[in-house]
């Protein structure tokens, strides 16, 4: 049986948060994911780094949070986070009294505000549309949530926290009124097995309700679902919000090589992450507000992510608090040493990460401070190493390769391929990510499916979704003899299957014609819906 | 569908039809082909600077606009990354001479004699080897310079006053080095009643500073010529070009690279010498009191022509003339596609390019090679032992004028 | 402006297969393209009926055809047509020394790039599937950094499919220069390479000690750029005559030497192409369609004829056009009837072992292949649609595109 002092339940920004935070504080944890790390809300939200002016005139202890983390993050997660600006935006559908207000608030937390000159916005933001009545400038910026939760978790790994991804917790076990560790079972071997601790927390986020009933505790976190459109290329170049209430659809990131539109707020199950084509078309139509020729940007694909909302009362939506929840139910519940965390933003989980090691460690007998706010998540690389990189990699390839997968990562991909010149291929022409990067992350205990290259890689997530790049993915992780590598069906099936479910809810146009050739390619040449037919 | 902007890479779905299609990614692996270089990369920019070398290796000749099925403006989205390039990269000398082709036309055919000393000085320079020093190709075809330019020629010609008239852009190439191309037209024009007005104000259409990597610089260029363009427009006289290039620079590139509000008030009113003439034939106002000329020729289509849409009005119309017989060489791009062919670095590219035109031109029992663009006659006459003459030679000839 | 006896708009197999029929009747043919036509995307192997709407494999694609009901285009051209339009492609083909194999009255098993089969009915002869029967041996031949073959992969296919063939991989190498600087290699460079004496020698020099009578070299398509068979004959000449392409990912060899192989018939048999010809509207009395117009940076040219043909292709080719809740076909105007759900266009799952609705979704014709509206009413009597535009058939399902386009293009052609 494992043995350690704290388990982690759930593989997001808030669990990785706090894994790292212990371990950097020396306490021994474990972190249990039922899927990959970083499926859940923490990857199915639309990248931004809040600067707080989105809650600046109703919450102003999230708007100070924000900044104060925003200011953080950028330095210690560099590679994760594009220093942009997000531009606040009135249009003529603005309520123009909103704007002084606003301003009055963000003054109040601390947040810049630079007026922009319309000319000069214009300039800036060229397709931004002609009718904007006023622009200011601040501190947002885009943050690469897949990237950042890997960093942390490489960070924690580094200093002895461990993660068991692809494991669910089906048991809480208890003693005399305490957490005395969990029953889980492997998702791969159906492997049932237990892993004692000394204190647990629940990190599931909108799945917290579940984990606390497998100990037959009640809370009331209201999963609700965000919607969000992701666009072929880099439609703005800073973050583009529109300056009101906060409301549906009124954000664009330019996030890596795609533009994200956001989000609706739904009232829904934590599991539900589809998109309706009314969903789309709301979008749409506020989002032609900021860009009035949006639909000439062809949309690449929908997704959702379900946001945890804690309520001790009955509000839900936008009007629930984005503040997040400790709910430490020993005392609420008579379950010692067990805690629920939810709420919160991504932008936030370090300082949530904080607050609650800060009540966890006292139980523990540990004394030791944070320290993650100091300490970069990932080194940096250095100049000879970045050149060697450019040296093999084809343009634009070595500095994503250098973001995506850090700087000791790098050092082995640019070995492999200074030694097998084959391995610089690139296998994902849309977002460049070679052959060598496709092997690397392959061969990760953690990988069990492409997708799970994908969310470390950004394979076909570019322009093509999965057309060209699937086949040379199989085809590359076939000659690593995995046992996972092994159904090679289920290899083409799941991923492509993956891209479709983001691709249906707007089938049409351009990507229409993608379907149709990604179709062509898979079902008519290579016939995977009947390839495992015998032929004798 | 709405018109897109040409830095918007959303037409593409990456089918790779492109790369079938272009020529230098069949004569070299230097080239990462169109749809990477083009609507890929364009995303890519807009997130990340780098270098990319690569970039140097599109010819710009287009083939991969003619076999999109997607309408994506790919060489577009290429040129426009190169300029973007050459702003953080230096330009080579043979750049910034090769672009600065009008202003070394100019001088050399106002002076009395200068061409001569040009064209020879070329052949003393090109065998001392200072070409390659300068990064130029001694082995390329180099245009040679006219003993006067065409605007100087046009003056002494008396055009009969009529009321048709048309408005010629003669572009460099007729102004400076080939000047007959010019004078031919307006012999055939006038024999069809119409008269050729010329304007001394136009300037070099840009596609060397394009292809150089100039785009900048372009802009200034298309301002000029646009505004007079649209003003003759606007009095319904229609536009002539005989270089294929220019046509499709100043029809095209002028609105895909700066969005000029004026291109529309005249691209309606432009066509090419031949398409005009084939469309005058086929409304029955041609005169077709032609000769008998009893000759074969090779005809090679530019491909800044095929890309315009509008099918190949010379191998129709020439094959009208008695006792004439054109065939299609059909033997893809001549590889020059303007300063490309000149270049070090990319001349030996544009040798392999040029070498099947090269080939189908020498074993073809035609008596000479007929093409509309400058360029591509000088590779059709390069090594092949055969000249190659405008389409508007023929006409001018059977006309017996 | 150009007048003709029919415009062909579209330059895919179909449309040129009509053109080449046409001229063929010395008809006065423009063919009118934008953008290379999808054979050079997909495989140049022809498809007429692969699987029943049970996902059974189909023995006769013939027999089969008899059984369809409308609007399956099959139905509206009969099988007698289907029958004649095979014939004048394997004669076309023949025609131009590079011919086709197999016959209507029976499926082939083409291996493919993932060492399964899939079902079809004329090849070229660079795949001759007989060869797949005779031989007992099968060796899967890897172009070392050749990107979009994987040797290991089909071979572990093949030994699931095929288990009682004893199977390996062999590597050969080519003289690529290798590094951030250079292109990845594609099956058409390999081709191209293939093409080049020495490369082909040098190529047959690392395998030919593995040849022998049983032996089946399974190559990537790589096996020549042009439609003449003589790389294939000097690969089969030195291994015995067992070398076999595969069906592969684009950008397809094999497609791109048949679509060569059309548009130089096409050319020889005196068709007029028009590249880059963005057909956008039209020009009609009553129904009857008088001419058709082509658009390049506002410049419009007319091309008048008696009878048109419109072979734009599907939603890829952009011969019908998707939005929200429309489907459409742009150059005659034609709504196509859909649902105004999107949810219903598709199923949950991409491969469902059923066609997919969208797919079948099309313009609707009467018997003779001419647009009619969703009262039966004719929208136009001298417009033929032919190929993937035609509703009413899901062609990745069935295994079923190059067959409706070869056969609908010479039901249209015989009415004219």
């Amino acid at each position: 049986m494992l043995t350690t002092e704290v388990v982690i339940i759930g593989g997001g920004a808030t669990g990785a948060g706090i894994l790292r935070d212990l371990s950097m504080r020396g306490v021994k944890a474990i972190l249990i994911e039922r899927g990959d790390l970083g499926c859940g809300t923490s990857s199915r939200f639309h990248g931004l780094l809040h600067s707080g002016g989105r809650y600046a005139v109703r919450d102003k202890n999230a708007a100070i949070e924000c900044i104060e983390e925003n200011q953080i993050l950028r330095r210690i997660g560099k590679h994760c986070v594009e220093p942009i600006s997000s531009i606040f935006i009135r249009t003529p559908e603005d309520d123009e009294a909103y704007e002084g207000t606003w301003l009055e608030a963000c003054k109040e937390a601390g947040i810049s505000t630079k007026p922009l000159e319309l000319s000069k916005l214009f300039e800036m933001e060229p397709n931004v549309s002609r009718k904007v009545k006023s622009a200011y400038l601040c501190p947002g910026a885009a943050i690469d949530g897949f990237r950042m939760l890997w960093q942390i978790f490489d960070s924690a790994n580094r200093h002895g926290g461990k993660t068991l991804t692809y494991t669910n917790v089906i048991g809480i076990d208890s003693e005399n009124g305490k957490v005395v560790g969990v029953t889980v079972q492997d998702m791969h071997s159906k492997e049932i097995y237990k892993i004692a601790c000394n204190y647990l927390i629940s990190a599931t986020g909108p799945w917290c309700s579940r984990v606390a009933q497998l100990a037959g505790i009640d809370i009331n976190v209201k999963p609700s679902k965000g919607s969000l459109i992701a666009f072929n290329h880099r439609i703005c170049t800073n973050v583009i919000h529109r300056l009101h209430k906060p409301s549906d659809a009124d954000i664009f990131v330019p996030h890596g090589t795609v533009t994200i539109l956001g989000t609706t707020s739904i009232d829904s199950d934590p599991d539900d992450n589809s998109t309706s084509q009314e969903e789309v078309e709301c979008m749409m139509k506020i989002g032609e507000a900021t860009f009035e020729n949006l639909r000439d940007y062809r949309i690449l694909r929908v997704f959702a992510g379900c946001r945890p909302l804690y309520s001790a009362g009955n509000s839900s939506g936008r009007n629930a608090s984005r503040d997040f929840a400790a709910i430490d139910h020993g005392k609420e519940h008579g379950l010692a040493n067990f805690m629920s965390v939810c709420g919160g933003k991504f932008t936030t989980h370090r300082q949530m990460a904080q607050k609650v090691c800060d009540m966890v460690c006292p139980v523990l007998g540990n004394t030791a401070k944070c320290t993650t706010h100091e300490v970069p998540l990932i080194e940096e690389p250095s100049e000879q190493l970045m050149q060697r990189a450019k040296a093999v990699f084809p343009s634009y390839a070595a500095e994503l390769a250098e973001n995506r997968q850090g700087a000791q990562r790098l050092e082995q991909l640019v070995k492999d391929i200074e030694k097998d010149n084959k391995l610089g291929e690139i296998v994902c022409e849309c977002e460049n990510v070679s052959r060598a990067e496709i092997n690397a992350v392959a061969e990760d205990s953690t990988s069990h499916s492409i997708s799970d290259i994908r969310r470390r890689t950004r394979l076909g997530m570019g322009t093509c979704q999965g057309t060209f790049c699937t086949y040379r993915a199989v085809g590359t992780v076939k000659s690593l003899k995995k046992d996972w590598t092994e159904d090679t069906s289920k290899l083409f099936r799941e991923f492509l299957e993956a891209r479709w479910k983001g691709i249906r809810p707007v089938l049409w146009g351009n990507q229409m014609r993608d379907v149709d050739l990604t179709r062509g390619i898979y079902e008519v040449s290579l016939n995977i819906n009947h390839e495992e037919k015998k032929h004798e | 569908m709405a018109k897109l902007k040409s830095d918007n890479p959303d037409q593409c779905i990456s089918c790779n039809i492109c790369l079938t299609a272009c020529p230098v990614a069949r004569a070299t692996r230097k080239y990462r082909g169109p749809k990477l270089t083009g609507p890929a990369l364009t995303r890519l920019r807009m997130l990340i600077e780098d270098q990319d070398p690569m970039l140097q290796y599109c010819s710009n000749c287009k083939n991969c606009d003619r076999v999109c099925p997607s309408g994506t403006p790919i060489s577009t989205l290429n040129m426009k990354a190169r300029s973007a390039y050459y702003k953080k990269n230096p330009h080579t000398l043979a750049e910034k001479i090769l672009s600065n082709n009008e202003l070394m036309g100019k001088t050399i055919t106002s002076i009395p004699f200068a061409s001569t000393i040009a064209n020879l000085g070329m052949k003393i320079t090109k065998a001392a080897g200072a070409f390659e020093i300068v990064g130029m190709s001694s082995k390329a075809p180099f245009p040679t310079y006219a003993k006067k330019s065409f605007s100087a020629m046009f003056k002494s010609i008396s055009q009969p006053k009529c009321d048709k008239k048309v408005l010629f852009f003669p572009g460099c190439y007729v102004n400076y080095n080939e000047p007959q191309v010019g004078v031919d037209l307006v012999h055939v024009f006038n024999h069809n009643n119409i008269e050729v007005l010329i304007d001394d104000n136009f300037v070099c259409c840009g596609s060397p500073m394009i292809s150089a990597g100039y785009i900048d610089k372009v802009q200034h260029n298309a301002d000029i010529n646009s505004k007079i363009l649209a003003s003759y427009a606007k009095q319904g006289i229609d536009i002539i070009t005989t270089c294929t290039t220019c046509a499709l620079i100043l029809k095209q590139e002028y609105d895909e690279l700066f969005e000029l509000e004026a291109v529309k008030e005249y691209n309606v009113h432009m066509y090419d010498a031949i398409e005009y003439l084939l469309n005058m034939y086929e409304r029955g106002e041609l005169k077709t009191d032609f000769k008998t000329l009893n000759k074969k020729e090779i005809y090679h289509t530019p491909c800044h022509l095929k890309v315009q849409g509008y099918g190949k009005p010379t191998l129709k119309l020439l094959n009208k003339i008695p006792g004439v017989e054109v065939v299609d060489a059909d033997a893809g791009c001549c590889g020059l596609s303007g300063i490309y062919g000149y270049k070090t670095n990319t001349a030996e590219v544009a040798a392999i390019v040029g070498s099947k035109l090269q080939k189908t031109i020498k074993e073809s029992d035609a008596h000479e090679g007929v093409c509309e663009c400058n360029i591509c006659r000088l590779q059709m006459q390069n090594n092949t032992g055969k000249k190659a003459y405008h389409p508007l030679h023929t006409i001018r000839q059977a006309y017996g004028i | 402006m150009s007048k003709s006896d029919v415009v062909v708009i579209g330059g895919g197999i179909s449309g040129l297969f009509a053109a080449c029929l046409a001229a063929k009747k010395k008809k006065s043919v423009t063919l009118l393209s934008y953008g290379q036509g999808a054979l050079a995307v997909a495989g140049g192997i022809i498809d007429i009926f692969g699987y029943d709407q049970d996902g059974n494999m189909v023995k006769d694609p013939l027999e089969h055809i008899k059984t369809l009901a409308l609007p399956h285009p099959y139905a509206k051209i009969g099988v007698d047509h289907v029958k004649e339009a095979v014939d004048a492609f394997l004669n076309l083909c023949k025609e131009s020394n590079y011919p086709y194999l197999g016959n209507i009255r029976e499926n082939q098993l083409v291996p493919t790039a993932i060492g399964g089969f899939k079902p079809s009915c004329l090849t070229p002869m660079s795949i001759d599937t007989n060869l797949f029967k005779k031989c007992t041996k099968l060796v899967v031949v890897d172009f070392d950094l050749l990107k979009d073959f994987y040797a290991q992969l089909i071979a572990e296919g093949f030994s699931k499919t095929c288990p009682n063939k004893q199977i390996s991989t062999i590597t050969v190498k080519l003289p690529y220069e290798t590094g951030p600087h250079f292109r990845d290699v594609s099956a058409l460079d390999v081709a191209r390479l293939l093409e080049d004496d020495v490369s082909i020698l040098n190529v047959i020099e690392q395998l030919k000690s593995k040849a022998s009578a049983d032996t089946l070299f399974i190559f990537p398509p790589v096996i020549g750029e042009t439609p003449n068979n003589r790389v294939l004959n000097k690969l089969k000449q030195a291994l015995c005559g067992n070398v076999i392409e595969v069906s592969a990912i684009p950008p397809s060899v094999t497609g791109y030497r048949t679509d060569a192989m059309l548009v130089k018939i096409a050319k020889t048999l005196g068709v007029e192409i028009i590249e880059k010809a963005n057909v956008f509207s039209c020009v009609k009395e009553g129904t009857h369609c008088k001419k058709v117009l082509t658009q390049n940076y506002s410049h419009v040219y007319e091309y008048e004829a008696d009878e048109f043909i419109l072979a734009t292709g599907g939603i890829f080719g952009g011969g019908t056009v998707a939005q929200m809740s429309r489907m459409f076909e742009p150059i005659f105007n034609i709504e196509i009837d859909v649902p105004k759900d999107n949810q219903q266009w598709s199923y949950q799952y991409l491969f469902t072992g059923k066609p997919q609705p969208f797919a079948t979704y099309g313009i609707n014709t009467d018997e003779s292949l001419r647009p009619i509206d969703s009262n039966n009413q004719l929208l136009y009597d001298n417009v033929r649609v032919v190929g993937r535009a035609l509703g009413g058939y899901d062609f990745c399902y069935e295994k079923s595109g190059n067959g409706v386009a070869i056969c609908s293009a010479y039901h249209a052609i015989a009415q004219i």
